[in-house]
């Protein structure tokens, strides 16, 4: 892992396109601001993590088509 | 095109029901082809089905028909991606997580599958700032402690399988 030590507004560039930038500190929690291609998709770690693992769990779990039909039976 | 799906079994394809992610489902990102097949026709459950890996499959409904107040805004470049133009385009489902009971099946209402019906796109959009998670209950009002509605939780056990 390359480790960089950045003051407040200063930035960070990834390659050609993307550029990462700090906004604030708050003791400790840092503002980042981020610019990327729109075909770049940014996500907080812990939210992808927790929807990756959703969609796995959920693409193993399968149930019973008798039982959907009367889920919504009104 | 012919698919064999788990809860319809084998499925003549109409161009209609293929759709292309251009990024793919969160934790599957080499699968970007899926079909979107009604359970049956009066259950609001759909299937949404990888056409090229027969296991990947996705059981999918309609979020406000269990969360009727549900809402989130798409932006500019979700918009752009999808190529939406007019919001008659877009459908909205979410992913449902089955479970042994049917008190504890869940749904992501963080994550939902934003379908551009007529560019035949769509996306799993991660809305940022929701309040939203990946598991709501899916009868937010059934309790999820007690024998249920549907005949006690041995009978409804009984259906669940996992593969």
């Amino acid at each position: 892992m390359l480790v960089l030590t950045r003051k407040k507004l200063e930035s960070i560039r990834i390659g050609e396109d993307i550029e990462i930038t700090i906004l604030a500190v708050d003791g400790d929690t840092v503002k980042v601001g981020i610019t990327a291609p729109k075909h770049v998709a940014i996500h907080r770690e812990e939210v992808y993590r927790a929807i990756a693992e959703e969609n796995k769990t959920a693409s193993t779990t399968k149930t019973n088509r008798q039982l959907l039909q009367t889920l919504f039976k009104k | 095109m012919q698919i064999e799906t788990h809860y319809g079994g084998i499925v003549d394809l109409t161009a209609e029901q293929c759709v292309e992610f251009s990024q793919g489902i969160l934790g599957f990102p080499t699968v970007l082809r899926f079909a979107i097949t009604k359970v049956d026709d009066t259950s609001g459950f759909y299937e949404m089905h990888a056409l090229d890996e027969p296991h990947v499959a996705f059981l999918l409904m309609r979020p406000f028909d269990a969360y009727p107040m549900y809402e989130f805004s798409l932006g500019e470049e979700e918009k752009a991606q999808l190529e939406i133009a007019q919001p008659s385009e877009v459908d909205v489902f979410v992913i449902v997580t089955c479970a042994a009971r049917v008190e504890e099946f869940t749904i992501n209402l963080l994550a939902p599958i934003v379908w551009n019906k007529h560019k035949r796109r769509a996306s799993q959009i991660v809305l940022h700032d929701a309040a939203y998670t990946t598991k709501h209950p899916l009868f937010p009002h059934l309790p999820r402690d007690t024998s249920s509605l549907w005949g006690g939780s041995d009978h409804v056990g009984a259906y669940a399988q996992e593969t």
